[in-house]
């Protein structure tokens, strides 16, 4: 039998490994016969095979070695002499019943013998064995192995990654950034605005001549690369954005007092508010309190009960944002899925699903949508007009098509009980949760009215209020106050978005965006649908590609970039006249909220479930699992808000 | 009444004798596992990831064999014992309760004094079973 050692300096890891045995089994009984099989390859080692059996069969006797994950570790001192402990790897390819501890089959085998006086040996190789089967990456390619040659080499061989493999992602930002500037040197001084009396006007003209080309240049190699940054380092997206304003600064591109100015502070303030105020609400009770009570009323069917999840997800993340809204709902969810033992997998989905369409129905549903309000002026009513019908119609068939697509999981009769869900809630804070978050919504939707009528600057009752909230709270909460803030802000996404918003609009700045924005529309002339739509149709041919643009980038990248990189030129093309271009804050609204239903990293709600989801069932959500019903639901959702901008055009400033 | 026991090991295993006594008493299975402490601090700066990979993996490599000669002591003392496949922080601890439907939790507090004597707080109201905390010797 082949064998390969590996080397070892740590006192704690074994002498070298050596499988004395590999077997790939198609289909085996019990337990019993795999301890049949195995000793009869053993005794050439001068192994006993009915003492090797008994042994092992007296093992399981005192407590099942199925240690779960589909693998056992059966193994016993055996009586007599071995030279060391003899180790067999065996899989069965359909699994066989092993009254391990998670109650699953078992695939994956590996059994130790030994005599005695290889006790110490016997208990180091053991160990090192649960140690390397305790991988998810090791089990996935050991049942994937395609011969015993490759088991062996999975569970032996582990070759260190060189200099290359290691520094992979490095080399293809550092690639990617030089690559973008070298292009930008080329196309951006022979990417020249028309001398038309809107350029002239606005001053873009000065954009065609030095030094702004290499600017350009310049700025989209550095935005560039921390946008491939954040997708390959996303812990250390502070840094990458820290990094580019630096570097921005030290290059002349642009001066401290602008950097400060494009961090659209009042955006920031206004995100740091609610999220501390949302996390108070959440402690106090409010929103599980309102999702059971409902819950509580709708019956025991699977099918009602998800309709109800999905209602609240659109409704909750619309309201409090998709982080609280996906944090109530599939917290109740995995409640339910364990209680009635189903798999919570539908419910992730659907929820997530929900979560991301009803972030666009109003303002304070997603970052994006605040960003949108303070960058293009648009008040609460503005997206109660737009966006909420919209975002309704598309919930709806998000629902349906929920309930559709999960219909197969949804007909198990398996009693539910949702009037064992428990809420431990202080009825008096409850109380004052639900009217300062009435209060607070109140004064949101009527922020545009409020500030007409009391002569004060646009934007100014949409930032106070949350801030007042938030103040009031901190003095209700006196000591716990300090530790709502350090804890219920997320500090870390907050400088992130301070840096980010500063490079994007640095963009706007240099000048890339007005020719981004140029370009978009020569693209748009040429679109066949242009002609269709005729007096609105480069409108419409903008709006689509906007829309599914920020769509389908914001599935594979944070939303809030791609926004935040767009929403120059969408301001860029309103200024420039083209007719009716405020319908494009909601194409990209509703393209970066419902693209992030494309993938499992398309938003902050699918990263938040997926984690509680991982950390509940100890098990992985597959790219696969994802991307079937993620793209259907992304398509259909994206297109019917296509139709419905579409046919709005007219109706837009 | 504790028919499955999940026994969460402590680095000294100070309280094996303890929960030996009661597992024999309530002729319960014994369940091990372990946990990896969580530093409230990050690592420092000059500690790079190769060294931190290498740091963890001789933590969890001595945790399984402090695991495994646990379960020979066990199984030397007549009582049963098994041994779980999965070794995580201490927000792991529902899910491996879930998973091997134990019930009853035994945690020794010199765990959570790895763990800055913090525990997650979703952890203690939605655990399937009760969880005993259990003072070194």
């Amino acid at each position: 039998m082949k064998g390969r050692q590996i080397g070892s300096n740590s006192e704690n890891k074994p002498s070298p490994l050596k499988l004395d045995i590999v077997l790939d089994l198609d289909y085996i009984s019990s337990p019993k016969e795999v301890f049949a099989i195995v000793a009869g390859q053993l005794a050439q080692f001068g192994v006993k095979e009915e003492v090797m059996v008994k042994a092992l069969m007296e093992r399981e006797r005192a407590g099942s070695t199925g240690v779960g994950h589909s693998i056992a570790l059966p193994h016993a001192i055996i009586p007599g002499e071995l030279p060391r402990p003899l180790i067999a790897f065996i899989r069965v390819r359909k699994g066989v019943e092993w009254q391990a501890i998670d109650g699953q089959p078992v695939k994956l085998i590996c059994l130790i013998v030994a005599s005695e006086r290889n006790r110490p040996e016997y208990l180091k190789l053991l160990a090192e064995m649960a140690h390397r089967l305790a991988r998810d990456h090791v089990r996935a390619r050991l049942i994937k192995a395609r011969s015993t040659d490759e088991i062996m080499a999975v569970l032996t061989h582990r070759p260190a990654p060189g200099f290359f493999t290691t520094y992979r992602n490095f080399f293809i930002i550092a690639t990617a950034i030089v690559a973008v500037y070298i292009l930008g040197r080329f196309l951006f001084p022979a990417l020249k605005l028309p001398p038309i009396e809107v350029y002239e006007k606005l001053g873009y003209i000065k954009f065609n001549s030095a030094p702004w080309p290499s600017r350009e240049a310049l700025t989209t190699a550095i935005f560039l690369g921390m946008i491939l940054g954040t997708l390959f380092f996303w812990r250390y997206r502070v840094a990458l954005a820290a990094t580019s304003i630096s570097l921005l600064l030290l290059l002349r591109v642009m001066d401290i007092e602008s950097a400060v100015e494009y961090m659209s502070i009042p955006t920031v303030i206004f995100i740091m508010a609610m999220m501390a105020l949302i996390k108070w609400l959440e402690n106090v009770g409010v929103f599980r309190v309102i999702v059971v009570s409902a819950a509580q009323r709708v019956g025991n069917s699977p099918g009602v009960m998800l309709l109800v999840l999905m209602l609240f997800s659109i409704v909750l993340s619309g309201f409090a944002g998709e982080v609280s809204g996906i944090l109530v709902t599939f917290g109740l969810a995995l409640e339910l899925a364990r209680r009635t033992r189903v798999s919570p997998l539908p419910y992730l989905l659907a929820l997530v699903f929900a979560t991301n369409v009803g972030s666009a129905l109003t303002l304070v549903g997603n970052p994006i949508g605040v960003y949108i309000a303070f960058a293009g002026g648009l008040t609460f009513e503005n997206f109660s007009r737009w966006a909420t019908p919209v975002s309704f119609v598309a919930g709806i068939v998000t629902i349906i098509l929920g309930l559709i697509l999960f219909r197969r999981h949804l007909r198990r009769p398996a009693p539910l009980s949702p009037a064992t869900f428990t809420v431990e809630a202080n009825p008096q804070e409850l109380r004052l949760g639900i009217a300062v978050f009435l209060a607070v919504i109140a004064l949101i939707v009527l922020h545009a009215r409020l500030e007409n009528w009391l002569h004060i600057g646009e934007g100014t009752v949409l930032v106070a209020t949350p801030l007042a909230a938030l103040a009031f709270v901190i003095f209700i909460e006196q000591e716990r106050g300090k530790l709502l803030i350090e804890r219920g802000i997320d500090w870390w996404t907050i400088l992130f978005f301070m840096f980010l918003f500063a490079n994007a609009a640095c963009l706007e700045h240099t000048g890339v965006t007005t020719k981004l924005g140029y370009l978009l529309l020569r693209v748009a002339e040429k679109l066949p649908i242009t002609r269709w739509l005729g007096q609105s149709g480069l409108t419409g041919s903008s709006l689509i590609l906007m829309l599914w643009f920020s769509g389908t980038a914001s599935g594979f990248v944070d939303n809030m970039p791609i926004v935040a990189a767009l929403v120059p030129i969408v301001k860029t093309l309103i200024q420039i006249g083209l007719p009716h271009a405020s319908i494009l804050w909601w194409s990209l609204l509703i393209g970066g909220c419902y693209g992030g239903n494309l993938t499992m990293i398309g938003s902050s709600a699918n990263l938040v479930a997926i984690g509680a989801y991982e950390k509940a069932t100890g098990q992985v959500v597959r790219f696969s699992d994802w991307i079937a019903t993620g793209a259907i639901i992304t398509f259909v959702t994206m297109a019917i808000a296509t139709i419905l901008l579409i046919l709005q055009i007219p109706l837009a400033r | 009444m504790f028919e499955r026991i999940l026994y969460i090991i402590s680095e000294k295993q100070e309280e094996k004798h303890t929960v030996m006594e009661f597992a024999r008493r309530h002729q319960s299975t014994v369940l091990l596992t372990a946990v990896s402490p969580v530093s409230p601090c990050p690592p420092p700066l000059q500690e790079g990831e190769t060294r931190q990979a290498v740091r963890q993996e001789e933590h969890e490599r001595r945790c399984w064999q402090d695991i495994y000669r646990l379960e020979d002591e066990f199984k030397k003392s007549g009582i049963k014992s098994s041994v779980v496949a999965q070794l995580g922080t201490i927000d792991n601890i529902r899910f491996l309760a879930n998973s091997t439907h134990c019930d009853l939790i035994i945690l020794p507090t010199s765990v959570l004094a790895e763990h800055d004597y913090r525990l997650p707080e979703e952890l203690l109201p939605n655990l399937p079973c009760p969880i005993f905390f259990l003072p070194g010797s």
